[in-house]
């Protein structure tokens, strides 16, 4: 399974690869990375017949994780994928509005690295 | 208190501004577009002075062109109540005369243009007679706006002369209220209430409100001064609702002023400030600096009853600052009036000897003339001198009081600043100490694998999780660097300013300023958004400057950056998109710090007010107006440096700060 995992902070990147090591030896998840709104949905158009899942930070400099998240769900990507929005500001107004633009998952930062490895295989 | 008011020739304020422009568009004679001008500066008189002045001066340039002398008295009068107002009491003067000396000519009588609405339209002489009454009317105004209080009674007892003699009810209404108000301002409650009386009489008759408002508000004061404050209440009530339902926005002012005196009076602090931050509105709307700083005392008054020191003092701050110019300003037109007034009255007596006596008889009296006026020069030398010494003393008091002020207020601003950005910063050390914690446990996690690696004897695959965890610990050290900065410069921030200057790169704390502000902005307004860019230089040398100083004008510009951009995307369409930058750039001699928006940009009308303090387009509370006249501060005196701003209005605003250095 690809995950596409987009977030302004770099070494986000170097985190997500040693937190899964295990899964990405094994061949279970491969791990795509975005540092910005506008390099994800690049990437999304480069890669529409795979796959994916999106973890994508909400608050980020340019286009922010919600208008990704937007476009994302009433755009043209097919099949659609799985998104789920992080956030370091857990508050109702972020909630809602993801919610209402169709992200499938809301993680709060500090992320979770147990849960979000439970969420992800259930959905694998 | 004073309060004095326009003639009482027909004029009312009853006309509406929206229907007169649409006269004005349709106007197809001259007389009318005279008429439907002179209407819109008398609707404008009492709540937006520039246009009174700009439709009067219109107006008057068509009686002219026309030589329509009679009417070009009223307009004249208009004009020198507008003067009076902004203190010039020695131009208005001259109107007044100017104004006499039509008057008194019979032949300005043949073909005058006799406005519709007036009583004396076919009675061209008594017409010619009536103008007596807004001369008079308008002189003892300038009078007892000097502080010649005998010579202003003096000159409305003679409006209310001639209006009795030609049966001109309007003219008792403005002489006896403004007589009521001297005598009330004297201390005479008695003979002030008996004038505000016959005022209010005269207002029945004439059904004419413009000013009864402000008689209402005399009849208030002198009840309160009687000590009868339930009733002075009620008329101040009523002055409050009659003054807005006429328009009368200084009438309105010094009614809520009022109020808010009374209400100090009974030591009621809301009360207090409800009526004082009404007047302080409605001061700051007609731009009336004796509004101003009355208000903002009382303000200050209800701060302190409340228990709010700190407030207090800001508006205290305000109101001498407003309240010292005013009275400097004032001084000085009133002494003016004084060498004029003596002039012109040297000037009128001349003329009349000349026509009687012979040459060398004006000869010696110029010449004695020439000497009085000596005398007098010298004598009003020595009482600008006096009232300059005593000048002094006050504003040496108010200086020691002032800078005390302004230690507090500084620290408020900073206080204040500091609140915007604290999310901010919450959320910028949040990342890092993420970091932190993640890759430690990961760590954790690689040392156990490590162990198992070599008790299996795989020293190989030992020796890369080895790097990985070396190369974890050296991200770990990164990230705790990083919030280890941000809380030195939040400290930085609030600490006093030293003004201690160090070597400093400018790229580096342009790019902080833009982080926190940014994240401060985003933390407030969650919804909001917007590209930035920074363009810096590269290669910038290390410049001496006060990097907390510099540091508090870079998040003000930003910040305030960000505000305009915010404002525009709510109103803006979709296709609008928010973008800030800062830019560096080395220009020799000096460094350049630009940072620019595409918001929309400064207001023409309020360029050269924005470095002010004080003045802020936000809404009450929401900003403090000392961002910038800080900001110009720390750069011009602090550093030498220069501080400018270029926009367009609904495009964008780019402010430049320059910080020289030596090499």
């Amino acid at each position: 399974m690809k995950i596409l995992v987009v977030d302004d902070e770099t070494d986000v990147q170097t985190l997500f690869e040693q937190r899964f090591r295990r899964e990405i030896k094994n061949g279970e998840m491969h791990f795509d990375f975005a540092f910005s709104g506008e390099q994800a949905l690049k990437y999304l158009n480069e890669h529409e017949q795979e796959a994916v899942l999106i973890l994508s930070d909400i608050n980020m400099p340019g286009m922010s994780g919600l208008e990704l998240l937007g476009q994302i769900k009433s755009k043209y990507f097919k099949p659609p994928p799985v998104v789920m929005m992080i956030t370091a500001y857990g508050d109702a107004e972020n909630f809602n509005t993801a919610k209402q633009l169709g992200a499938d998952d809301f993680l709060t930062k500090p992320v979770d690295f147990t849960e979000l490895k439970e969420k992800l295989k259930t959905l694998i | 208190m004073f309060l004095f008011h326009c003639t009482g020739m027909s004029q009312s304020r009853d006309n509406k501004p929206d229907s007169l422009h649409w006269l004005l568009t349709k106007a197809v004679n001259d007389t009318v577009r005279m008429e439907t001008l002179y209407k819109l500066s008398v609707y404008h008189s009492e709540s937006n002075r520039d246009s009174a002045m700009f439709f009067i001066e219109a107006s008057m340039e068509i009686a002219r062109k026309m030589d329509q002398q009679l009417y070009l008295v009223a307009q004249l009068m208009l004009k020198s109540y507008l003067l009076q107002k902004q203190a010039n009491f020695t131009h208005g003067l001259r109107l007044c005369n100017e104004a006499l000396a039509i008057s008194e000519q019979k032949e300005n009588e043949k073909g005058a243009y006799i406005p519709q609405d007036n009583q004396f339209r076919n009675d061209p002489s008594k017409y010619r007679y009536s103008l007596l009454i807004g001369i008079y009317h308008q002189m003892g105004n300038i009078y007892s706006g000097t502080g010649d209080l005998k010579k202003a009674i003096e000159y409305f007892q003679r409006e209310i002369q001639v209006a009795d003699e030609i049966g001109e009810p309007g003219g008792r209404v403005t002489s006896n209220m403004n007589i009521g108000s001297i005598y009330a301002g004297m201390n005479q409650p008695d003979s002030a209430f008996t004038y505000a009386k016959r005022a209010l009489e005269n207002v029945s008759i004439t059904g004419w409100r413009g000013y009864e408002g402000f008689i209402l508000e005399d009849i208030g004061l002198v009840y309160f001064n009687k000590g009868i404050f339930d009733s002075a209440k009620i008329y101040l009530h009523q002055a409050i609702s009659v003054n807005n339902e006429q328009h009368n926005l200084a009438g309105e002012i010094a009614a809520n002023t009022s109020m808010a005196t009374l209400y100090e009076k009974l030591g009621i602090a809301d009360s207090i400030l409800f009526y004082a931050t009404r007047g302080y509105q409605l001061a700051r709307q007609l731009d009336a600096a004796k509004g101003i700083t009355t208000s903002t005392e009382q303000i200050a008054t209800a701060w302190r009853l409340n228990g709010n020191s700190d407030s207090a003092l800001a508006y205290l701050m305000v109101s001498k600052k407003i309240g010292d110019s005013l009275y400097k300003n004032f001084n000085k037109k009133v002494t003016e009036f004084q060498q004029v007034s003596f002039e012109e009255q040297m000037q009128l007596e001349k003329q009349a000897q000349e026509s009687i006596t012979a040459r060398n008889r004006i000869k010696m009296m110029a010449l004695l003339g020439g000497l009085g006026l000596l005398a007098v020069l010298a004598l009003v030398f020595f009482r600008n001198f006096r009232q300059r010494q005593r000048s002094y003393r006050v504003l040496e008091k108010t200086l020691t009081d002032l800078k005390a002020t302004q230690v507090q207020l500084i620290h408020s601003e900073k206080m204040a600043s500091l609140g915007e950005l604290t999310a901010g910063i919450a959320h910028e050390i949040q990342n890092p100490l993420n970091f932190v914690n993640n890759f430690s446990e990961v760590n954790t996690e690689l040392i156990d694998e490590m162990k198992e690696e070599f008790i299996k004897g795989n020293t190989t695959e030992a020796v890369q999780l080895a790097e990985d965890i070396k190369q974890n610990n050296e991200k770990i050290s990164f990230h705790g660097k990083r919030a280890d900065s941000i809380v030195k410069g939040m400290l930085q921030h609030s600490r006093n300013s030293s003004g201690q200057k160090e070597l400093t790169d400018i790229n580096n704390l342009a790019d902080e300023c833009l982080r926190l502000s940014y994240h401060g902005f985003r933390a407030k307004d969650h919804a909001f958004n917007s590209k930035t860019e920074t363009h810096f230089e590269e290669g910038l040398p290390d410049i001496q400057v006060a990097p907390q100083d510099i540091g508090r004008v870079l998040l003000n510009l930003i910040t305030n950056s960000f505000y305009s951009v915010a404002l525009k995307r709510k109103e803006a369409d979709d296709g609008y998109e928010p973008m800030i930058e800062v830019s560096t750039k080395n220009l020799g001699n000096a460094i350049e710090i630009s940072v620019r928006d595409n918001g929309n940009g400064v207001p023409q009308k309020v360029l050269d007010k924005i470095f002010q303090p004080f003045f802020t387009t936000k809404p009450t509370g929401e900003g403090t107006g000392l961002g910038l006249s800080m900001s110009y501060e720390i750069i011009t005196k602090g550093h030498g440096g220069q501080l400018v701003v270029d926009t367009k209005e609904g495009a964008y605003a780019e402010f430049r700060i320059t910080l020289p250095f030596k090499h």
